[in-house]
Order: C-alpha cells, then structure tokens, then sequence
C-alpha cells in the first residue's frame, strides 16, 4: 500500500486558525486585514443611524440600536487589541517582499477571486451557460489544467445536469442574456 | 397520540420508495462530498439546500439531515485511507484509524468506522425520539420574552463555544443579527438600509448568505491546495471490512459509552462532532487497560471516535429542533433550509410543525441503516473521491452554487450578493472570527426581532418584563454565566496549577 497524503483537512477543518500563517505582512498591512471588518461594521452602523434616526418612530429603533451598540463596543474593543498588537510587533517587512510572498502562495485563490467577480457580473449580461463556461474554463485553465477532453467533459457535463435538473425539472429560467438567448435560439 | 403511533406514523410516511430514493441520494451524496478533505458537513448541506426546493417541507429536511449523517460519516473514509480526516468530526479518528490501515487492516479499519457510525447514529436516534416530545412540552413555556431571551443566549453560547476569542464571537452573531434589521421595519413597513436595491428591500436573502459564508469561503481555501493524494493505491475488500463489522459488535458496552458521550456532547450548542469524537477517544484511552496501544492503531480508538461523533450528528438535532439554538455548524444551515420550507424555528417548532420534527428524526433510523449498505458498497471505490482534483471540483462548486443562490428567488443579484458574502466568510476566517454565530444571527434575527417588538407592545415599552418569568431570569443568569465562563477559566486554572 502506498499513499502520500497531506493534512489539508485538518487545516480546512478549523475556523479558528489564521490562513495567512506563512505570510508576515508589515504593520500597515496586518492592521489593513485585521482592521478591515470591525471598521466597516463601524461604517454600516453609521449610515444605519444616519438613514433611520428621526424617520423611523423610537419604539422600534431600539432593537437595532441595541445590536448596534453591542457589536461596535465588541468591535472598539477588538480594534484596540489588534492595534496594540500589532504596535508591539518589533520587525516590520518590506511592503513588496511580503504582497509578493502572499501572491505567490496564494496565486491561484486570487485568481479564483477575480474570476468568480468577472463571472457574477457576466451572469446578467451574457447569460449564465455562456458566462459558467467562460468562469469554469478560465478557474481550470489559471489551476493548471491542460487537458481539453477532460476540460470540456467536466464543464459541459456539469451545465448539462445543471440544464436538465434545474431548468427541465425544477423549471427555473437563469439569466439568458444576450449569448444565451442567441445560442437557445439556434438550438 | 402514544409514542409508539407517532413512531409508526413516521415510519409509513418514509417507507415510500420516492422517500426511501430521497434518502438514500442524501446519504450517498453525504459519504462522497464528507469524503473529499476540505468539504465539511456544513458546506455540503450549504451547497444543496436548493435542490431541495421542489421536495415537501418534511422530505427536503429529511434529504438535508441524511446529508449531514453522510458527511459525518464520510470525513472517516480519508481517515482511514490517506492519513487525512475529510471533516472535523474525523480529526479523532485519525489517531487510530490509519495506524490500523498502514498496519495492513485498511478494510477492518472502514468496517469498524461503519458499523460503529451507524451504531452511534442509531442509538442516539431512538433517545433523541424519546427525548424530543418532554422538551417540545417544555418548550410551550416559552412566550415571545422568553424567545427574545433564548435567543441572545443561544448568540452568546454559540459565539464562545466556537470562537477562541468570545468578542470576535460576539461581533460576527451580533453582525448576523445586525444584517436581519437591513430590511423594511416588520411593524411600519418603512425601508431601513437596503443601499436603494430593491431585492433587499423586504428581505435580506439568507440562503445565499449561507453558501456564500460556508461554501464559496471554503473555495478560496481548496484553490491554493495541491491534490490531496497524488498516488493512492489502496486495496480493500469486503471481508476485510465484514471483520470490522465483527470487532465492532462484540464491543457493545464500549459503543453505548461513546454514544453516550456524542448525545450529552452533541446537544451542547456549540460542542461540535470534533469535541465529542477527542472527548470520546480520550475516555475510552483513559479507561482502557493498555493505554498505550491508543493511538498506534488501536481499534478501540476507532470505535469511540466514530461511534461518538455520529451520536454527536443526532445530538446535536436536540437543540435545533427543540430550542432553534444550532448543536453545530451544520445544524446552523439547516436552520436556514427549515426557514426556506417556511418551518420557522424557535420553541414554537414542536407545537406548529410537531409530524414534521418526527419525521425528521425517525429519518435517522432510515439513513443510518442505508448509510450501512451504502457504505459497505462503494468503500472499495470510494478512495478515488478521495483524491479528486479540486481543479475540476471547484468550478463545479462555484456554477452549482451560483445556480443555487440564483433559483431561490430568481434574482442575478443574490448572484453577487452569495459571492460578496464569500468575501465576507473570507475576511471573517482570516481574521479568526466564528463564521456559525453570523449565519445564527441572520436566520434567528428576524424572530429575535419579532419577540422583542412584541414584548415591548405586551409591556408598555417597559423593560424589566424581560426579567419577570423564571424561565428568562435562568436564561439570563446562564448568559451571564457563559459570557463569564472563558474570563474566569483563564484566571482560574493557570492558578490552581500554580497551586498544584
């Protein structure tokens, strides 16, 4: 029996761990990530307030406003412990030596990132057989995939069960688009 | 109506052969994706929470459960095989399991895994069954302040038992419930913050909230990994794994102890398949009379991890269906399938959708004994999903996923929105926040919402109503108790073992 195996499981398994271990970001970038959500929860909460507050009678703002106090006091204190922190850290990177680390172990989920915003966008606009075909073609093609046959097995394999199970037997219509509409027609 | 007749109720609602054929997909497609390292119980269920859409209320949970019974037992497979637990649940497994595979004993291993899963799932089926109608009973105690109380609790129970750092619980539950108040106001009807788009104007879209948070996350993860095995040539046979199933049945004290020990664990909100399944092995090891074997193969080792963390599945169903507080993560999502087939959840479940809740339960009986034949059939094949190249499986992740945000309300905005929430659960994961106490606070927020308002009608806008019953002044010690319990343990025990 032969087997080579890592334990990414174990790693995926929790959602506690840091996924960006491996990567030492200088300070202004660690407090750009680690800041990143408390200070748009903040954000939000403001323009919660700013678009409610005299428009929305009192009795009924106070369940909102109580979850919005609680989570900006948990969010003001986690800020000030991320920013203590990160000032404690006494070694800062070079900016470009650490984004250039951080791309290189993580090239393939960036590219996953960019394709997947390109093809919600697409959906709409060139329907979403032709705009999965352009998303999962570029997603297999950026991972390194070479292989045409298999390649195209697996994408239309999967768009033709996709076609029968939700389109012919749940009946729902997925934005067609202006690829789509013209490849239905022809069909 | 006597238990006995509820039971067979349920059981002639089952045996239907397109129920039986539900659920056996739902098992088999549990083992498949639970095998794949990296595909957690929740992010299964996640993904296919809209192919339940066409299926009755009852019969799409019933799917959903046998899902999330199959991808317990499914994390055991790449245990076994390549050294690799495919969900959490199976991180105990490990220990034993592969050092029994490398031994030679690939096939025992799978059997003892099997038989011991289904054992763990049966068990702990027939308590929950009992179980479910005392605290349905108890259940109808709660009014509209208790629920706004159970809720909060459920938040703050939630946000510590999972996140190592409780604030960072606190926020992501209380941002959960921050996004459920975006929509108009449940008593006027006027907007509040829906950024001018009309899609969430009367509703924030939870579903795609769910697969983007659990499943489209996970996809950011899966991208950068390499192939799980790049050589896999392991051989099982069906004897072999017929043996485990003879180990497994001459050890029933030891199953019962671990099916024990995954209930009381399960039941917990919170306690996850992997806390019961390492509480479980470390019991057994410790009252084992050759501790030492554990963890160099120790079949023993397997039975109580495996009997454990599928106890834990049920337990954990405890409760979702009883309180609406998640035992797990994956029950969290099921909480948003439950929601999406209109049963709402809360203390009102067993009252308004009692056939529905046995149903469900009574399915476990079903599913564990289809787990079996299914297990026991496709383990000799099962190692090449295992070693699936995610460069092709994460595409079809992403399509699949985007077609289920799309057919829940037929918008190419929830499109966008699964996907920003995916950010959101990426953001949320590298900075070490729980992702489970936001999915809870979005599906519970509006009911937690709806209590509270109604309260204060009942009250006068007084707010010492909420401290006037029992049952809120327990709810509330015990949240203050929770909110406490991680402060207090790390000034405590550093000191008495000082002391010691």
């Amino acid at each position: 029996m032969t087997t080579t195996a890592t334990s990414t499981a174990q790693e995926d398994s929790s959602q506690e761990e840091n996924e960006t271990d491996g990567v030492e970001f200088p300070r202004w970038l660690s407090a750009v990530v680690r800041l990143l959500l408390p200070v748009i929860l903040m954000i939000l909460s403001l323009n919660y307030i700013n678009v409610t507050w005299g428009r929305i009678q009192w009795s009924n703002l106070r369940y909102p406003y109580f979850i919005i106090a609680v989570m900006n006091l948990c969010s003001i204190w986690i800020i000030g412990d991320e920013l203590y922190s990160i000032y404690q850290r006494d070694k800062s990177r070079a900016t470009d030596e650490a984004v250039q680390e951080f791309i290189a172990k993580w090239r393939t989920s960036i590219f996953f990132a960019i394709i997947s915003i390109i093809y919600v966008f697409l959906v709409p606009v060139t329907g979403f057989f032709s705009a999965s075909v352009f998303a999962m073609a570029s997603i297999m093609y950026t991972s390194g995939v070479r292989s045409l046959p298999i390649g195209g097995i697996v994408i239309f394999g999967l768009l033709g069960f996709i076609w029968a199970t939700f389109v012919q037997f749940i009946g729902v219509n997925p934005p067609s688009g202006l690829i789509d509409s013209v490849v239905f027609e022809l069909i | 109506m006597s238990v006995s007749q509820i039971f067979i109720d349920a059981v002639q609602h089952l045996i239907a052969p397109r129920n039986i054929l539900i659920i056996s997909i739902g098992v088999t497609l549990g083992i498949v994706f639970g095998s794949i390292p990296g595909f957690t119980g929740s992010n299964t269920v996640a993904i296919f929470l809209p192919f339940t859409l066409p299926l009755e209320p009852d019969i799409a949970i019933v799917f959903l459960s046998c899902l999330y019974v199959g991808a317990n037992y499914g994390g055991a497979i790449p245990a076994v095989l390549i050294n690799t637990p495919g969900t959490a649940g199976a991180t105990a497994t490990v220990m034993d399991a592969y050092p029994l595979s490398k031994d030679g004993e690939p096939s025992k291993a799978l059997g003892i895994s099997i038989l011991a899963s289904v054992f763990g799932g049966l068990i702990s089926a027939v308590i929950i069954f009992l179980l479910l109608r005392p605290l349905g009973n108890f259940a109808l105690e709660f009014t509209n302040r208790e629920i706004f109380v159970l809720g909060i609790f459920g938040l703050a129970t939630v946000a510590v038992a999972l996140g190592e750092d409780t604030r960072k619980g606190l926020v992501a539950g209380f941002f959960g419930l921050f996004i459920s108040t975006w929509p108009t106001d449940p008593t006027t009807a006027q907007p509040r913050m829906d950024f001018g788009i009309n899609a969430l104007l009367s509703q924030v879209p939870f579903i795609p909230v769910v697969i983007g948070v659990f499943a489209i996350c996970e996809l950011f993860f899966l991208m950068s990994k390499a192939q799980i095995s790049e050589e896999a040539d392991i051989n099982t046979t069906y004897g072999g794994i017929i043996d485990g199933f003879r180990y497994v049945i001459s050890k029933p004290l030891k199953l019962l102890r671990s099916t024990g020990i995954g209930l009381v664990i399960g039941s917990m909100p919170g306690a996850g398949a992997s806390v019961g399944g390492f509480v479980s092995w470390a019991t057994a090891k410790s009252m084992s009379s050759d501790p030492d074997s554990f963890g160099e193969g120790n079949p023993d080792g397997v039975v109580a991890s495996e009997s454990a963390n599928n106890a834990v599945t049920s337990g954990a169903l405890i409760p979702t269906l009883a309180l609406g507080i998640p035992g797990s993560g994956t029950t969290a999502v099921m909480l948003a399938g439950l929601l999406l087939h209109g049963i709402r959840p809360g203390p009102t479940l067993m009252q308004d959708f009692q056939f529905e809740a046995n149903v469900i339960v009574v399915s476990l009986f079903f599913a564990n004994i289809i787990m079996l034949i299914v297990a026991f059939a496709i383990s000799k094949y099962i190692v090449r999903v295992v070693t699936l190249p995610t460069e092709y499986l994460v595409p079809c992740i992403l399509v699949l996923t985007a077609i289920g945000a799309f057919v829940i309300r037929n918008l190419a905005f929830d499109i966008r929105f699964m996907l920003l929430f995916g950010f959101v659960g990426l953001v949320m994961k590298v900075n070490e926040y729980a992702i489970i106490p936001l999915i809870l606070g979005v599906i519970l927020g509006p009911i937690i919402e709806g209590a509270f308002l109604r309260s204060m009608l009942i009250s006068g806008g007084d707010y010492m109503y909420f401290f006037e019953s029992t049952i809120a002044i327990v709810l509330w010690i015990l949240i203050v108790l929770v909110l406490l319990a991680r402060p207090t343990a790390s000034i405590v025990v550093p000191r008495v073992k000082n002391i010691l």
